[in-house]
């Protein structure tokens, strides 16, 4: 699992995350034939809330009414809706895989314990307070192994509750290795309640992340974190923020648990089977989407609790052999069964059904884009890059490089492959580090400043390899750069422009995994330009583009100004789609800079010509304006 | 001098650690998979033998039947579950972390059913070796010395075979080495295979040391993890490092600050070096 946090100049897209694409197969498979111009599907939030509703009621009907077994088996089934919903924040919202949720579980039942033990808290209050002490342990805690990746993370987890357990079992707050005696009389009926309602809460909190905004930021960390940051998601905060939230609901049933048992020590509430549980609940159910982990929770607590009466001794066996099962024939978990007769899909973050006209589109969105430091003179330097150097190991890939991009200007780099332009822009957008030299960018230093806070302040880029957010479609992969420190209505209207003006609007729900290149190119277009840059930087925007794209993308790059983007910095191969565009032209060849000038006067210097055109005979500059070198 | 001792205790504990990592890291350099039931592998090669020793197997013998025994398994659960897992790369991830994971749960029941859940060991080889002014005990010498000959020999078969250097080239480039002829569904029937063998081999030797059960499974899966994630996974001279790293802080920890420190040792080290190191000790630097 090479997790290569910075790609090199030429690089795959870095690997995204374990769960990224495990949703939406269903989708994928139907939208691949026509391109998807197709509405999704829109189930009313009425009927979701009704179901929830009566789902709620006939569980508890069942629960409540039943002997103070069944009261004890509904307790355990609403144990494990909130366990599952609360890990499907953090591992399927954010991609994190998590196999140490439960110390927050352990967490929450010790501090309720001692709250009833000691200061006679009403067991309430008493498990609010240990959720509360869940969420505020699980901030630093995030803060650090949310640095961990992938199998790390999840198994770095797994060490940690390990850890915990350990050193609490040798501690008298928890009782040491004889446990804690809760008092408390027996009302199960009042605990399945408050266990139900947490579950009912820990619901309503993924309905929420599955449509707003902060749930699109902690998707696109699961799809591809660096290009989140690009985008201006502060990937940090959203991942810390996520892990919170998926650490407050077992904390808070762990409180509810303990004070169920009426006795309680660190072999059970640190337990690492009931993290695995949690996770094979989820993943039956369906990771990442809304009603998968109810589905999967109520079954197959259910069925557990049968094999268990049944065959106690095979109990585990069978588990393991229903999990192996579900992995071959049910990647995608219950849900996707149901996916495929179009139920239960992830709701979409919705575009307008009707974009409005263009040009009332146009007028609005330049009344609210003014454009940006108009009292700044044009020519002033936006974009400052000296003596930039960047080594790969041995190699050095940039050499004292000057490159500067003043306010109104648009220029464009050529030269061959590995001639460093995209290293060039990766050191611009603080993606490698510099060995040498300084950039800064509106009078401010880059380096050392994380990519959010740049695309924030107003340096877009595209990636030369598109890397759309695989799991949203493109309308989603729009909104979210837009919405970068924006009002929600306002993002709404910036990406609807966009959109428009990129031709988008006929793929708009098309899942972006799908795309063919050329517009997948476009999304990466658009959702630089959603982010209302100042500078825009494109990394090949135009290759493998048709001639009719190739217009549109030139008809967008001239309608930035307007838009409030002060300057264009590109990287192309195709030498007549620039030629009119372009301010200047930058040729780079191994790692330097080795000339600049105006369009013309390049496509006709001698250097230029053997360097990057080739120097056979009849490649005269004025007839090979469509030479490329093979680049892709 | 004691000290010394204890130090040199760890090194030879890393050399066993060594041997139960090298089938995950086997299996993790050529299919990307994270076996997270290579520790249940350990635990039933290990008390085969113990099963083996009680009918009057000769334990080395006994290990030469578990390792027979551990590749079939291997094959036989690569055939009947790995392979048929679909997807992705990323999904593939997942899905065979889950698989392997109810895996793991099988076998252990299994061996629950079959050994119960006492503690067992092998009481062979308990004779004491006065090496100058150490002492160290025989089952662990001659466990150590057979752990080397086995990765020794794991690689050479690497880096002199053909079928090892298939092996290697699937693990680094697996679109390349199809293009080159290598049948890949075959390779990974083999990896998996060898992988299982040596972890069962592991069990054997670990059984004359320290008493193991079936529940221990686990903790066996999240040692041999920590090693090669030590070393940067996939890496074989890393996972080296990690293994007498390990086996060195393990065993200084539990001499100077007691069992629990002991026993959290690796977890601790784990999430530090992955904090600090996340491609591990011997990875040069990416960017």
């Amino acid at each position: 699992m090479a997790h290569d946090p910075v790609p090199g100049p030429e690089a795959e897209p870095a690997g995204g995350s374990l769960v990224a694409s495990l949703m939406g197969r269903g989708r994928t498979a139907r939208s691949a034939g026509s391109t998807g111009g197709r509405l999704p599907s829109t189930r009313s939030d009425v009927v979701q809330v009704l179901v929830l509703v009566a789902v709620v009621g006939a569980f508890l009907a069942w629960g409540l009414l039943g002997t103070p077994a069944r009261n004890q088996l509904a307790i355990d089934v609403a144990m494990f809706v909130a366990l599952a919903y609360a890990w499907n924040i953090i591992s399927g919202f954010t991609g994190y895989v998590s196999f140490g949720q439960v110390v927050f579980f352990g967490i929450g039942g010790f501090v309720t314990a001692e709250l009833i033990i000691h200061l006679q808290v009403p067991w309430f209050l008493a498990t609010v307070l240990g959720g509360l002490a869940g969420a505020l342990l699980a901030v630093p805690i995030g803060w650090v192994m949310l640095r961990l990746q992938g199998i790390y993370f999840a198994l770095g987890m797994f060490g940690l509750a390990f850890v915990v357990s350990l050193l609490l079992s040798q501690w008298e707050f928890t009782g040491g290795s004889t446990g804690l005696v809760v008092p408390g009389v027996i009302a199960q009926q009042e605990v399945l309640l408050g266990v139900t309602g947490v579950a009912v809460l820990a619901f309503l909190m993924n309905a929420f992340l599955a449509r707003s905004p902060f749930g699109l930021r902690a998707m696109a960390v699961r799809d591809d974190e660096q290009v989140a940051e690009a985008m201006g998601v502060p990937t940090t905060r959203t991942k810390v923020l996520a892990f919170t939230l998926s650490a407050v609901f077992p904390a808070l049933v762990g409180g509810m648990v303990a004070y169920n048992r009426a006795y309680i020590d660190t072999s059970t509430m640190f337990n690492p089977a009931i993290d695995l549980q949690v996770i094979v609940l989820v993943l039956a159910g369906g990771i990442g989407t809304l009603w998968g982990p109810l589905i999967g929770a109520v079954l197959l607590t259910l069925v557990s609790h049968e094999l268990a009466t049944a065959l106690p001794d095979h109990q585990l066996a069978l588990f393991g052999a229903l999990v192996i099962l579900v992995t071959i024939f049910l990647p995608g978990g219950l849900v996707s069964l149901a996916n495929r007769f179009g139920w239960l899909r992830r709701e979409i973050v919705r575009g307008p059904a009707e974009l409005p006209p263009e040009d009332e589109l146009e007028r609005a969105l330049a009344a609210a884009h003014a454009p940006r430091d108009a009292d700044r003179p044009a020519g002033e330097e936006l974009l400052v890059a000296s003596g930039v150097g960047v080594t790969f190991g041995g190699v050095q890939a940039l050499r004292d490089v000057d490159f500067t991009v003043r306010r109104g200007e648009t220029v464009f780099i050529i030269g061959a492959n590995g001639a460093g332009k995209t290293t060039l822009f990766n050191a611009i957008t603080g993606m490698v580090r510099t060995s040498a030299g300084t950039i800064s960018f509106d009078g401010l230093p880059v380096q050392g400043v994380r990519a959010h806070v740049l695309a924030r302040r107003g340096l877009a880029r595209t990636f030369q390899i598109p890397r759309p957010f695989g799991s949203m479609t493109v309308w989603e992969n729009v909104y979210l750069a837009a919405l970068g420190g924006r009002h929600r209505r306002q993002a709404h209207a910036q990406a609807a422009w966009v959109v428009q003006v990129l031709g988008l609007q006929d793929i708009r729900f098309a899942a972006s995994d799908t795309l063919a290149v050329g517009h997948r190119r476009m999304v990466e277009l658009a959702r630089a330009l959603a982010l209302g840059p100042s500078l825009i930087l494109l990394d090949e925007v135009m290759a493998g583009m048709s001639d009719d794209e190739l217009e549109r993308v030139r008809e967008a790059i001239r309608r930035m100004p307007s838009f409030g983007v002060d300057a264009v910095a590109g990287i192309e191969h195709v030498i007549k789609a620039i030629v009119d565009l372009a301010d200047e032209i930058v040729v780079m060849d191994r790692g330097s800079r080795i000339i600049s000038g105006e369009p013309n006067e390049i496509l006709r210097h001698p250097e230029v010509i053997r360097a990057y055109l080739g120097s056979g005979p009849g490649l005269g500059a004025g007839t090979t304006a469509t030479a490329t070198d093979g680049n892709p | 001098m004691t000290y010394l001792q204890v130090v040199l205790n760890g090194i030879l504990l890393g050399g066993f650690y060594l041997l139960m990592a090298q089938g995950l890291n086997l299996v993790f350099g050529v299919m990307g998979i994270v076996n997270l039931a290579h520790g249940a592998f350990i635990v039933l090669g290990g008390l085969g033998v113990w099963s083996l020793h009680g009918a009057g197997v000769n334990p080395f013998l006994g290990l030469l039947v578990v390792t027979v025994a551990g590749a079939a398994l291997g094959a036989v659960v690569q055939w009947a579950v790995i392979e048929r897992i679909r997807g992705t790369a990323k999904q593939h991830e997942l899905l065979t972390l889950m698989a392997t994971f109810g895996l793991s749960y099988i076998l252990i029941n299994v061996g629950q059913q079959v050994w119960g859940s006492d503690f067992r060991t092998i009481p062979y080889l308990q004779s004491a070796v006065t090496v100058g002014p150490f002492r160290f005990s025989l089952s662990l010498l001659v466990g150590v010395a057979l752990a080397a000959a086995i990765t020794l020999g794991l690689a050479a078969w690497l880096t002199r075979t053909r079928s090892g250097k298939s092996l290697r080239a699937q693990a680094q480039n697996p679109l390349g080495a199809g293009a080159c002829g290598i049948n890949p569904r075959r390779l990974r029937l083999v990896g998996f295979s060898v992988g299982a063998a040596v972890a069962a081999a592991a069990g054997m030797l670990l059984v004359l040391t320290q008493p193991i059960a079936p529940q221990a499974a686990t903790s066996f899966t999240i040692v041999a993890f920590v090693v090669i994630a030590l070393g940067g996974l996939g890496n074989y001279k890393g996972a080296a490092l990690g293994a007498v790293l390990v086996g060195v802080v393990q065993t200084v920890a539990g001499y100077q600050l007691g069992a629990v420190i002991q026993a959290a040792a690796p977890y601790l080290m784990l999430i530090l070096v992955m904090l600090f190191r996340p491609e591990g000790l011997l990875s040069r630097k990416v960017s």
